[in-house]
């Protein structure tokens, strides 16, 4: 069993104060969360969670969440978008290290550095992109487990996203809370990613 | 310190970290399971919102993960 982290932000109702859900939380299998409560009407948990696969990790910590709160609806899934400060925490390298590859300067790697998604002084790229680039073709050794978290978070926050257009993709997502759908009737997020 | 101890010391030990690095850590009352809540000095509302209030579990399943997840809240915290 490895430990997964991962952080999951979901909204309540209006005015719904997250303290009130904390209890609730603890008994339905949160006891390894670090809630954040400081926004009314919503709820981030951090997880460290223990588990046989992301996947398993994920879709638990998911449906914890709804069994202590059924009106939650998943919003976004961290770790996704990083910029390379966060991506080198995420990889345990330095800032420095990751920006030499950014900037084409390490000469080991041919390999153009992926294109941020989001560009600007400061970019932002997706983890799961960044970290399988840095895996594949630099020296750098990124743990597994990681790797697959964040395809995990990445795949969820996809899915939140078309579940929010579904209207006009035509989908049935199947599941009134967004982005999340029964273990049973889903597609393991694994086999989702094209390795 | 007027808040009350946590039963951890690995808890406890992070806790004081935070508080080294400018947070506040007061008693929490709302919930049973939740003992403590820490803010932070600035409020920036990055990730936990108002002053990025985060909730401490008095009995977490393990309290080695709960103090690690404390200490990279606060090494991540823009307002630092």
């Amino acid at each position: 069993m490895a430990e997964y982290n991962f952080t999951l932000f979901f909204d309540l109702n209006k005015g719904d104060d997250p303290e009130d859900f904390l209890d609730r939380l603890f008994e339905a299998g949160c006891d390894d969360t670090l809630p954040l409560i400081g926004r009314i009407g919503s709820i981030g948990l951090v997880f460290g969670r223990e588990s046989d696969s992301a996947d398993a990790a994920v879709d638990s910590a998911i449906s914890n969440v709804l069994k202590a709160i059924p009106h939650a609806k998943l919003v976004r899934a961290e770790p996704d978008l990083v910029n390379l400060t966060e991506m080198a925490e995420l990889v345990g390298t330095t800032k420095q290290n990751i920006r030499r590859y950014a900037k084409g300067e390490a000469v080991t790697v041919s390999d153009p550095f992926p294109t941020p998604r989001v560009a600007g002084k400061t970019g932002y790229w997706h983890a799961d992109e960044l970290a399988h680039w840095l895996a594949d073709k630099t020296e750098l050794k990124v743990e597994p487990d990681v790797l697959k978290t964040l395809s995990c978070t990445r795949i969820l926050n996809a899915r939140i996203e078309i579940s929010r257009h579904a209207d006009a993709f035509s989908l049935d997502m199947g599941s009134k809370a967004f982005g999340f759908i029964p273990a049973s009737n889903k597609q393991p997020l694994s086999q989702t990613r094209k390795s | 310190m007027s808040r009350k101890k946590h039963q951890s010391k690995a808890i406890e030990s992070a806790l004081k970290y935070a508080e080294k690095n400018g947070w506040t850590v007061l008693d929490s009352g709302k919930a049973a399971h939740s003992c403590h809540i820490m803010r932070c000095a600035t409020n920036s509302k990055c990730r936990g919102g108002d002053y990025c209030s985060k909730s401490i579990w008095s009995t977490p399943r393990s309290a080695e993960t709960h103090s690690r997840q404390i200490k990279q809240i606060v090494d991540k915290c823009e307002g630092k």
